[in-house]
């Protein structure tokens, strides 16, 4: 299979930091994933090895299958949405937008006014084609670099938070405005951002960057519903944990003892691997959880003391001291409020078939 | 907000008073008398001023000598200065790129010949060439010139942000077209500051022409200081140096011209594109 991007053990080191650390990724053409981590692990810097801005201390890099080691930015036929815009200073909007096109060689003035302007419609901007990159509002610029970087259509396109500084309405649009040229042109990209509602939206695969590597790689839907880690579970949606001890083992259905001495049962796919005694991670979403259950001694039962209630539209969260310094996040539907505030007692249960067991 | 202002205008007026004094007593003032004097016949160190007369300018102007050494000393100047500008761009590039440890050291080298004293390093520059030459005369602007343009021109050139080259690299231009393109443009207003204070620096060279042009070149500094010193001519003197002045002003203001020009290209290429953009949208 060839693939239209392809990093193998690729590592940036910066004397005994390891900003990047053996990332491993293919992607096919027209294929768009997202980079999804909190600031620090490493995604600039994964980009930057891409575009051949800075050499990777170790590990191979292909475009269509032809290692890029040595190459030159301006030879790999890429772009990239700089974190910072980097638009050039001197000149127009529209001089801007053109450039890629001009260093391909394309000179006819007809050509270029044409795509400029159908590149400035993409991310509304028509009326300022003349205009420096001063004179503009940051989401304006940022929308510049975007068009500069999407006219050319290369044979990779990296995006570093191209959407970070436009108003939330704006960048809903911009996204899927975004996405579906990526289709049409059929254009392979990597899109770097921490919204994960941005990369869940926008991306065909979502790889979760963590400290430098890679933690996961896989479809929007199974980010949410299937975590690898405590880490992606944490940083994707909210999750509450419960760490414990495997009491008993049924095939996929679990008993275990939890540090706050709750029993829960959960039904997990490949339980059968794990044996009792064994440490094991539990997550569950705040909206897994089903308030006033009642009853005693019957696994997946909690109560706590409400310590405060955030109003979130569509849900209510409800924060619970569950005892022993474990709090708890709960969502429940508006409609479905129930009536309890802060300082009350609840009581919930934990949706067995929506536990998921999490690597540390 | 007002009141504000108000404490800062107070603060700066009253600040302003020394440098203003200063300026007056010690710029000012021998300068007016210099514009004065050069409208009257000279009649002797120490002795009263003659009758009112235009006849000190006229000398000059009337002289094609005169015309010449003016000439070379523009001349001169200028060409010292391009080849400052030639000379200094690409070490106050690489000045720029290198890590901030050797970015230290090598701008203390390049600015190195200003800690020893002119009339020292002129004299080393003597051991090598012929003085008395126009070559010689202009080896020693250059090499006073270029520190000065060195300096200056790592200002601008470190403001380039990198990564708006990398976006050019990015976008597919090679090294020599980024340069061209993106940092080039961006520093020309640095460079033109540069330039006209090299040449600034130049045209009001004074021991450069004397040790290296070994009264063989005469240029306008040394030509006032031989009617002012030699001849004791002070009112001719003085309107040379009148002269000399205005032709300085004139030509240190003509990096504004460039400004000048800038606006008004960028202006009508705004106005060519805009009737382009329209055309071409009525035809779609
Ligand atoms: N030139 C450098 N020298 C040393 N460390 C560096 C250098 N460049 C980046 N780093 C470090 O590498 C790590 C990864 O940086 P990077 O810019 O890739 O983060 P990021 O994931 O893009 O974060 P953000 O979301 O904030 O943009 C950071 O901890 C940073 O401090
Ligand atoms: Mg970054």
């Amino acid at each position: 299979m060839d693939y239209q991007l392809e990093l193998t053990n690729v590592a940036k080191h910066y004397k005994d930091f390891i900003a990047v650390d053996n990332v491993d990724l293919q992607i096919k053409k027209g294929e768009i994933i997202s980079l999804l981590g909190s600031s620090g692990c490493g995604k600039t810097t994964t980009l930057r090895m891409i575009a051949g801005l800075i050499e990777p201390t170790k590990g191979t890099i292909r475009i269509q299958g032809e290692n890029m080691n040595g190459v030159p930015p301006h030879k790999r036929d890429i772009s990239m949405v700089f974190q910072n815009y980097a638009l050039f200073p001197h000149l127009s909007v529209y001089e801007n937008i053109v450039y890629g096109l001009k260093m391909r060689k394309i000179r006819d003035k007809k050509v270029l006014m044409e795509r400029a302007r159908e590149m400035m419609d993409i991310v509304q901007l028509s009326g300022v084609e003349n205009r420096l990159p001063r004179e503009l509002s940051g989401g304006q610029q940022q929308r510049v670099s975007l068009a500069r970087a999407m006219i050319v259509e290369p044979k990779v396109m990296l995006f570093d938070e191209p959407l970070s500084n436009l108003d939330a309405k704006l960048r809903e649009r911009t996204r899927v405005e975004i996405r579906n040229l990526l289709k049409r042109m059929n254009v392979t990209a990597i899109y770097v951002t921490h919204d994960q509602e941005e990369a869940l939206t926008i991306s065909d695969r979502i790889a979760v960057m963590n400290k430098g590597k890679i933690e996961q790689i896989t479809v929007p839907t199974e980010l949410y519903t299937k975590p690898a880690t405590k880490f992606i579970a944490g940083f994707v949606g909210h999750a509450n944990f419960f760490e414990g001890t495997v009491q008993h083992v049924d095939g996929d259905r679990i008993l275990v003892k939890s540090k706050g001495r709750h029993l829960i049962q959960a039904v997990v796919p490949g339980a059968g691997r794990l044996s009792a005694g064994k440490e094991v991670t539990l997550a569950i979403r705040p909206e897994n959880i089903l308030a006033g259950a009642s009853g005693q001694n019957m696994p997946n039962l909690v109560s706590g003391t409400v310590t405060a209630r955030i109003y979130l539209g569509s849900t209510v969260r409800y924060l619970v001291d569950a005892g022993e310094g474990k709090e708890i996040e709960i969502d429940l539907q508006t409609k479905h409020l129930v009536d309890c505030g802060e300082g009350d007692t609840i009581h919930f249960s934990l949706d067995e078939n929506n536990l998921i067991l999490v690597n540390r | 907000m007002r009141r504000e202002k108000d404490t800062w205008s107070y603060v700066n007026i009253w600040y302003l008073i020394i440098p203003l004094a200063y300026v007056t007593f010690l710029f000012l003032i021998p300068i007016f008398k210099m514009i004065y004097m050069s409208f009257f016949e000279f009649q002797g160190v120490g002795k009263a001023l003659g009758v009112f007369t235009w006849h000190n300018y006229a000398r000059f102007l009337m002289d094609l000598y005169y015309w010449k050494v003016l000439g070379l000393t523009v001349g001169l100047s200028f060409l010292s200065a391009v080849i400052c500008a030639v000379m200094g761009y690409p070490v106050a590039y690489h000045l720029c790129r290198v890590n901030a440890k050797a970015k230290h050291i090598l701008t203390a080298l390049s600015i190195l010949p200003l800690w020893v004293p002119i009339t020292v390093r002129l004299f080393g520059l003597m051991s090598l060439v012929e003085t008395g030459t126009l070559l010689a005369v202009e080896l020693g602007l250059v090499y006073c010139g270029l520190p000065y343009m060195i300096m200056i021109l790592t200002g601008p050139i470190g403001n380039v942000n990198r990564s708006v080259e990398e976006a050019s690299y990015v976008c597919g231009a090679g090294f020599w077209t980024t340069f061209f393109r993106i940092t080039f443009p961006l520093t020309i207003p640095g460079l033109v500051s540069g330039f006209m204070l090299v040449f600034a620096l130049n045209t009001a060279a004074f021991v450069v022409p004397v040790t290296l042009g070994n009264g063989k070149i005469i240029t306008m500094t040394t030509l006032i200081q031989q009617q002012a010193t030699y001849i004791y001519d002070w009112g001719f003197a003085a309107a040379i140096s009148v002269i000399f002045l205005i032709v300085s002003m004139i030509i240190s203001n003509s990096g504004k011209l460039y400004d000048l020009w800038q606006a008004r290209k960028a202006a009508r290429s705004e106005k060519l594109l805009r009737t382009a953009v329209r055309g071409e949208g009525e035809n779609l």
